[in-house]
């Protein structure tokens, strides 16, 4: 009874942030590697992928590196504070995703428009949608 | 306890995704994957993943060891051994 109830109100939204608190951690680390990983050291960067890329837990990660897992537990806590640090001063994901959303919102206005028949024309609030994208993007840059 | 149930990233620069595998933890270093049984998506929205139930509960019984990570997706997916 009780799982059926969580059922019906566990809705699409409801477990995407579930999934979001859950997951966001390894998916972070890994959006900051992608941009702030050659900052870090070449031995900082091999420990790095095999703990976020690779889910190695701290003890395989210690066993493969041929150290301690104490010494892995600092590593990745320093990188993950300097990398959070390079976010902080660069802000590099931050406006990463500000272009990808007005980039995706140009496209999804083009993608209307070619749903249309040939001939549609877009409306004036089309255009001005992708305008404001376009001067966003442009500003950006 | 030598074989775990871990996610492996893939997909693209700046668009991570990731596969959940089963792999022999002591060949770690070579990144070998014994089996794939499912896909973590965190690009959709809402984010998504799959299990390929039968394959993983399969392997659950037989002693594969899932990460925090991966505990936690099984967990959401009510999957159990």
């Amino acid at each position: 009874m009780l799982r059926a109830v969580k059922k019906k109100y566990l809705t699409a939204r409801l477990l995407s942030g579930i999934i979001r608190f859950v997951m966001e951690k390894i998916v972070e680390q890994g959006i900051l590697y992608d941009f702030y990983g050659p900052l870090l050291t070449q031995h900082q960067q091999e420990v790095y992928e095999a703990c976020v890329f690779e889910d190695l837990s701290l003890a395989e990660a210690a066993e493969r590196f041929e150290v301690s897992r104490q010494n892995i537990h600092d590593l990745v806590k320093r990188c993950d504070k300097s990398l959070k640090d390079y976010e902080k001063r660069l802000g590099l994901i931050a406006r990463f995703r500000e272009n990808r959303d007005s980039l995706e919102s140009i496209r999804d206005l083009l993608a209307k428009n070619r749903e249309a028949d040939g001939s549609r024309k877009f409306s004036g609030a089309e255009i001005n949608g992708l305008l404001q994208a376009v001067d966003h993007l442009l500003d950006e840059i | 306890m030598a074989v775990k149930m871990r996610l492996t990233r893939m997909g693209k620069k700046k668009k991570p995704q990731y596969r959940i595998v089963v792999a022999d933890s002591r060949n770690a270093r070579d990144g070998k994957v014994i089996d794939e049984v499912g896909t973590y998506d965190p690009n959709t929205t809402p984010s998504t993943f799959k299990f390929d139930e039968e394959k993983t509960k399969k392997w659950l019984a037989n002693g594969a060891q899932p990460t925090e990570t991966v505990g936690k997706l099984l967990k959401l997916a009510n999957i159990e051994k």
